[in-house]
């Protein structure tokens, strides 16, 4: 029985320990997905290069005055 | 025994469920302000000098925008003999920010800073103006109006697009040359054509694109893993930044406004500023006796739940190179935020 119990636990706080690193590393809000990086390495690569480049239209936006 | 370890199991599970909620509600009281996704995206380059300078141009030209579109709207209310010292006082604050924004500089450490709260006081007051607009004017009035907006055009804020067009090409062709450097292809002649106007971005694009497709997969994969590193590199130092500034807000909002207080007491007296005193002073006093935000429930930087509210536009949430931002200790003019903290960043 104790060792039931005791097993219990230890299940109990191996879940709770893997909640609480998840829920602390989503936080973090990164996600470093290495299949897709590999994937389809040139596409990537260009939407990186595009996405570092700003567009000389853009604007900041605060809201309509009406 | 079966009981006790009934008791105990449940004595742990409402510990564990308990433990989230005390670790979320306290996370949220330490913050004063929630940052919207798209101001979040806009920090990304103010890493760099190059980068804040064009947030702040950006943000002082749709400050300059909304009110010269404003100005516009009184003359022709004014016109229909349409009472407008509320929307007036609004603009002239207005004006007030937008100085603090041209005042602001893109080198401090607080420049961050500087463009949420700014952004965040030009979001509420427009929204202020759009609120006294609707409770003035029935519905068709209004639309009248909305199409004379639209047909306007900004001759006066020609001289800020061509500054904000220079920063952008002198920080792209930055970047650019560091990809050039990347991909062994540096070209200083294309650049410079490119940063002068007189090679569009489309056609360096296209050169990148046919040297990118030449290379190894090996070579892509190298020149891949250094340009995102630098994006997470620099995505982390959003969130810190962000993690600073959003505490305090209430504190260096009270500083701003009592700024401005001060400067419109030593303006002109006329009725306009007269309303525009009145106006800040019941803000600063709602917010002495408590109140979150005065004059408005908008507690976002950027876009709030209004749909007329800020576009996300404008992301980019990238820079190159060390995008370390230089500290040279200047702060930015008189709007008072170079005291409120202790390093933001």
């Amino acid at each position: 029985m104790k060792k039931i119990l005791l097993a219990i636990i230890m299940f109990l706080i191996i879940i709770f320990s893997a909640v609480l690193i998840n829920h602390i590393t989503s936080k973090e809000n990164i996600e470093i997905n290495q299949d897709d990086e590999i994937k389809n390495t040139t596409d990537e690569l260009l939407s990186e290069i595009d996405e570092i480049i700003i567009n000389e239209d853009e604007e900041i936006e605060i809201g309509e005055m009406i | 025994m079966k009981k006790i370890s009934n008791i105990f199991i449940v004595i742990m599970l409402l510990t564990s469920i308990s433990s989230f909620a005390i670790a979320d509600s306290g996370e949220d009281s330490n913050k004063d302000i929630e940052v919207d996704p798209g101001t979040e995206q806009q920090l990304g380059i103010m890493n760099n000098g190059i980068g804040a300078e064009i947030r702040l141009l950006q943000l002082e030209k749709a400050i300059e925008k909304n009110i010269i579109k404003g100005e516009d709207m009184v003359n022709y209310l004014t016109g229909l003999e349409i009472e407008t010292l509320d929307l007036e006082a609004i603009l002239a604050e207005l004006e007030l920010v937008k100085e603090e924004v041209a005042k602001a500089n893109p080198n401090s450490i607080d420049a961050v800073e500087i463009f949420v709260d700014l952004k965040h006081d030009a979001v509420n007051l427009t929204k202020d103006f759009r609120n006294i607009l609707k409770e003035l004017l029935d519905d068709e009035t209004l639309e009248q109006l909305r199409q004379r907006i639209k047909e306007m055009v900004f001759e006066q804020n020609q001289n800020l697009s061509n500054k904000i067009q220079n920063k952008i090409r002198q920080f792209n062709k930055n970047n650019l040359n560091i990809i050039f450097n990347l991909i062994g292809q540096s070209n200083e002649t294309l650049l410079s054509n490119y940063q002068n106007g007189n090679l569009s971005i489309e056609i360096i694009n296209d050169i990148i694109s046919k040297t990118v497709n030449e290379m190894s997969k090996e070579k892509k994969y190298n020149i891949f893993s250094q340009i995102k590193q630098n994006r997470i590199k620099n995505q982390i130092k959003v969130k810190i930044i962000l993690e600073n500034i959003t505490e305090n807000f209430q504190e260096r909002m009270q500083q701003r406004l009592s700024n401005r207080l001060r400067k419109s007491e030593h303006m002109l007296q006329n009725p306009i500023n007269d309303e525009m005193v009145k106006r800040i002073r019941n803000r600063i006093d709602q917010m002495n006796n408590g109140d979150e935000e005065p004059g408005n429930n908008n507690t976002s930087s950027g876009n709030g739940t209004d749909t007329n509210d800020t576009s996300n536009n404008g992301g980019n949430d990238n820079g190159l190179g060390d995008g370390n931002n230089s500290n040279d200790g200047s702060g930015s003019g008189d709007n008072g935020n170079k005291n409120q903290k202790g390093g933001s960043g």
